[in-house]
C-alpha cells in the first residue's frame, strides 16, 4: 500500500528541515544548485497495467487542451500540467531533479493523461528507458507524446531495456507561454509561495545567517551569507578587542594616538555597518525567495514609513583617547502627506551616560525625487532636539558649586541624503549621508559627546519599511 | 637619529592627513578645535586626617611631603569645541572643588553638564602632607603614590598602580593594569588583568594578600618568620625562603611558626614566585 500524498509531502518537508539544519554547518560546501521552485509533489499512479512496448518519444508544445484523464499531484497554488499522449500501453515515470519519483503512471495507447505537478524541471522516462527533460512553469501546460519505434519489437520486461544516461537526443520540449498578466509577480504574490517557509526561512536567517537560504534550496548563497556575516562580525570583534584602556592611561600622551584611534573607529564603524546591512538583507532575501516575491515593486503611494537607523561618525574627543567612534541609534516615523513628500518624527532615542540621561527626538521633512524601480533617492531636512538631565552626586559638607548645572539642552539641525534600496515591496536597506552642526553639546551614549558648533559628517545605515 | 625623528614626524603628518581622507567618505568626521587651560589649586589640610582625590579619567601622581600643610595640585583642562572660542570656553568651564566634612576632605572636579564629556583633566602632580590617609578614585589613568605614610586606598577602572609607602596599610583595586607595591603596611590588592610585584619594606612581617585574574605574581619578603602561605596559581609556584622551599603548581599551603603573617597569593592565569630578600 503506497502512502497518501500528504504523508509523502510531510515527509519531504521534514527531510528538507533536517537537510537545512545539517547544512547550517559552515562545512556545507558548494552543493550543486537546487531549483528555485518548491519541492515537487508526490507521485501518483493510475490503475491497470499493460504490456510495455518499445517506443521512441517526441514532445510537442501546444496550448492547453482537456485530457481525457487528469491526476493532480501538486497543491492548487503551484499547479502546472503535463499532458501525456501515449502511443502505446506502458508506464511513464516522472522524476524531479533530485531523482525522486514525482509521478508514476500506467498509460494506455491513445488515451491521454494529464498530470498536475508543481512547477519545476522534471525528467520523463517511458518503458524504453528513454528520458526527456521537461520544464513546467506555473500555470502552463506541456504536452509530451510517445510514438512507436519504426520496427516494433515484441513486448519485453522493462528491466531488460537498458536505460541511457541523461536525456535522449530529440526535439527539445518547449513550454506554452502563460497568458499575459497585469503584473508579472501577481501570481506569486497571490499564492505567496510555500506558507510555512515564508515564516520559517526569515526566522532561521535571523537566528543563523544564511540558514534561511539553505532552507530555500540555495545552499551556495546560504553559505556565502553565513561566511560574509561571520567574517564581518569577527573583524568587528577583533577591532573591538584591540582597544586596550591601558593604552590611554599613561600620562603625557596628549592625543598622540589620534591617528590610530581614527582608523580603529572608522574600521569598526564600517564593519558593523556592513554587518548590520548584510544581516538585514539576508533575512529579507530569505523571505523573498520563500514567498516567490520576485523583483520588488516598492509602494510609492504608501501612507507611513518606519525606519531604524544608526548614524555614525568618527570624531575627536577631549583627553585620551583623542578620537572615538560615535554611533547614534534612532527610530524614525514619517507620514507621506503629499506625493513624494513626507514629514514626521525622527531620531527618537534614549542615551545613558556616566552620570546623565539624554532624551532625543526630532522632526524631519523629506522629499523623494527619484523612485524608479527598487531604488529611491531623496533628501531630508530635520532638527534633532536633545534634553539631558545630570545626576548630581551627594554633596560632601556644605560646599557645592553653583555652576554644577543638572540639565542641558541642544538643537541639532541637519540635512541628509536618503538612499533606499528595496529588497521586498515594503522593506528596504537605507544608506544616509548626513551633515549637521549642534547648537549645544550633543550627547551620545556612555561618555561621548560632541561640542557645540562642531560640523559633523555622519554616515547612516538602516532598515526601513513603508506601509 | 635626526633622520629617524624626521621620518617619524613625516609619518605622523601623513597619518594625520590620511585619516580624514579615509574617514570622510567612509564613515564621517567631525570638524572642530581643541582648547587647553592650565589649572592650579592649593587647599589647606588643617584638621583634616584623610583626603579623597576623586577625579575624572586622568593619570594621578601623589607625592607626600613632610613639611607640607596643604594639598597642592596642578594640571591642564583640555577640551574640544566647534570653534576656537567654544573650545576655550569648555576648557575654562570646569573647576576643582575641595569639600570637607569633619576631619575628612574630598577633592573633586565640578564640570557643568553642558561641558561634560567635552573636557578632560590631565593632572600634573599632587603634593600633600605625608602623614594623611589618602584615597584615590579615578576612571582610566595610571596612579603613582610615593612617600605617603598613612593609609592608602586606590580604586581605578583601568590603570597601572605604583605605591611606595603606605605604612598604615595599602588597599588597591583596579580593573586592568600592573601593580607595583613596596610597603611596610598590610597589603590587600587586586587587579583584573596585570602583573603584581610586591616588596615588603622595613623589617617585614606585614600581610600580603593579592590576586589577579591574569598575570604573574612576584613577592619579595623581608622576613620568613611566622608565615601563613596560601598560594593558588594555574602556572608554576616557586617559593624560596630559609624556612620554605618548593617548586610546584596548582596550589600550595604552608604555615611557619605561629602563622600570623598572611601571604595569600592567587592568580587564575599565571605563575607565583616568593623569595626572601637576602640583603638583610
Amino acid at each position: 500500500m503506497s502512502p497518501g500524498p500528504w504523508a509523502l509531502y510531510n515527509g519531504q518537508v521534514i527531510s528538507a528541515l533536517v537537510a537545512a539544519l545539517v547544512c547550517i554547518a559552515p562545512a556545507a560546501g558548494t552543493a550543486s544548485p537546487a531549483p528555485t521552485t518548491s519541492t515537487p509533489a508526490p507521485a501518483a499512479s493510475a490503475p491497470a497495467g499493460a504490456a510495455t512496448p518499445s517506443t521512441t518519444a517526441t514532445t510537442t508544445a501546444t496550448s492547453s487542451t482537456s485530457p481525457s484523464t487528469s491526476l493532480s499531484t501538486a497543491p492548487p497554488a503551484e499547479r502546472s500540467r503535463l499532458l501525456l499522449h501515449p502511443a502505446a500501453d506502458g508506464t511513464v515515470t516522472v522524476r524531479d531533479p533530485n531523482g525522486r519519483v514525482a509521478a508514476s503512471v500506467i498509460v494506455r495507447g491513445g488515451q491521454d493523461l494529464a498530470l498536475d505537478l508543481a512547477p519545476g524541471r522534471y525528467s520523463v522516462t517511458d518503458d524504453t528507458g528513454t528520458t526527456r527533460a521537461v520544464e513546467l512553469q506555473a500555470g502552463s501546460t506541456l504536452e509530451h507524446s510517445t510514438t512507436r519505434a519504426a520496427a516494433p519489437a515484441p513486448a519485453r520486461p522493462v528491466a531488460a531495456t537498458p536505460a541511457p544516461e541523461g536525456p535522449a537526443k530529440g526535439p527539445a520540449p518547449t513550454v506554452t507561454k502563460p497568458p499575459p498578466r497585469k503584473h508579472p509577480h501577481d501570481h506569486e504574490r497571490r499564492h505567496g509561495g510555500s506558507g510555512w517557509k515564508r515564516i520559517v526561512a526569515p526566522l532561521m536567517s535571523a537566528t543563523i545567517p544564511g540558514s534561511g537560504q539553505i532552507l530555500n534550496g540555495q545552499p551556495g548563497k546560504g553559505v556565502g551569507m553565513f561566511l560574509g556575516t561571520a567574517s564581518l562580525g569577527a573583524g568587528a570583534l577583533a577591532l573591538y578587542l584591540t582597544r586596550n584602556p591601558l593604552d590611554n592611561s599613561s600620562p603625557g600622551l596628549n592625543g598622540s594616538t589620534f591617528g590610530a584611534e581614527v582608523v580603529n573607529g572608522a574600521g569598526f564603524g564600517l564593519l558593523t555597518g556592513a554587518l548590520s546591512m548584510l544581516y538585514a538583507a539576508q533575512i529579507m532575501d530569505a523571505y523573498g525567495v520563500a514567498a516567490h516575491a520576485g523583483r520588488p515593486k516598492p509602494a510609492t503611494r504608501h501612507r507611513f514609513s518606519l525606519q531604524l537607523t544608526r548614524m555614525a561618525t568618527v570624531g575627536f574627543r577631549a583627553g585620551d583617547p583623542a578620537a572615538a567612534y560615535y554611533p547614534d541609534w534612532g527610530f524614525n516615523f514619517q507620514a507621506q502627506v503629499y506625493k513624494r513628500l513626507s514629514v514626521g518624527l525622527s531620531d527618537l532615542s534614549l542615551k545613558y551616560g556616566t552620570a546623565r540621561t539624554t532624551v532625543q527626538g526630532g522632526v524631519r521633512l523629506s522629499y523623494r525625487f527619484y523612485d524608479k524601480g527598487r531604488l529611491w533617492v531623496g533628501g531630508s531636512l530635520g532638527l534633532i532636539l536633545q534634553g539631558t538631565a545630570g545626576r548630581r552626586p551627594r554633596p560632601l559638607g556644605d560646599v557645592v558649586s553653583a555652576s554644577d548645572r543638572t540639565s542641558a539642552f541642544a538643537a541639532i539641525p541637519y540635512a541628509q541624503l536618503d538612499l533606499r534600496l528595496f529588497f521586498l515591496d515594503h522593506w528596504s536597506l537605507d544608506l544616509i549621508p548626513r551633515v549637521s552642526a549642534p547648537f549645544g553639546t550633543r550627547f551620545y551614549r556612555r561618555d561621548l559627546a560632541l561640542p557645540s558648533h562642531a560640523a559633523t559628517f555622519e554616515l547612516g545605515t538602516g532598515v526601513g519599511v513603508v506601509f | 637619529m635626526r633622520r629617524l625623528r624626521s621620518l617619524a614626524r613625516a609619518s605622523a603628518l601623513l597619518s594625520a592627513l590620511l585619516a580624514p581622507l579615509v574617514t570622510v567618505p567612509s564613515i564621517g568626521c567631525v570638524i572642530g578645535y581643541r582648547g587647553a587651560v592650565e589649572v592650579e589649586g592649593d587647599f589647606p589640610l588643617t584638621d583634616v586626617d584623610a583626603v579623597r582625590v576623586a577625579l575624572p579619567d586622568t593619570p594621578i601622581a601623589v607625592l607626600g611631603q613632610p613639611l607640607a600643610t596643604s594639598l597642592h595640585i596642578d594640571g591642564v583642562w583640555t577640551s574640544v569645541g566647534g570653534s576656537k572660542r567654544s573650545a576655550a570656553d569648555n576648557a575654562s568651564a570646569p573647576a576643582l572643588n575641595f569639600a570637607r566634612e569633619g576631619r575628612f576632605g574630598a577633592l573633586t572636579a565640578v564640570i557643568p553638564l553642558q561641558s561634560a564629556d567635552v573636557v578632560d583633566l590631565e593632572v600634573g602632580s599632587i603634593t600633600m602632607p605625608d602623614d594623611r590617609d589618602l584615597e584615590i578614585w579615578t576612571g582610566v589613568g595610571d596612579v603613582e603614590v610615593a612617600q605617603m605614610h598613612g593609609n592608602i586606598s586606590i580604586d581605578v577602572d583601568a590603570g597601572r598602580v605604583t605605591v611606595f609607602g603606605g605604612d598604615g596599610g595599602v588597599g588597591i583595586d583596579t580593573g586592568a593594569g600592573d601593580l607595583e607595591i613596596e610597603t611596610t603596611g598590610n597589603l590587600d590588592a587586586h587587579t583584573g588583568r596585570g602583573r603584581i610585584v610586591v616588596r615588603q619594606d622595613g623589617v617585614g612581617g606585614n600581610d600580603v594578600i593579592v590576586s589577579t585574574k591574569r598575570g604573574d605574581i612576584e613577592v619579595t619578603l623581608r622576613s620568613d618568620a611566622n608565615l601563613d602561605l596560601k598560594i593558588d596559581a594555574v602556572g608554576d609556584i616557586r617559593v624560596q625562603t630559609r624556612t620554605v622551599s618548593t617548586v610546584t603548581a596548582g596550589s600550595f599551603a604552608r604555615e611557619v611558626g605561629n602563622g600570623t603573617v598572611k601571604i595569600w597569593l592567587t592568580t587564575d592565569a599565571g605563575s607565583v614566585t616568593v623569595r626572601l630578600d637576602e640583603s638583610l
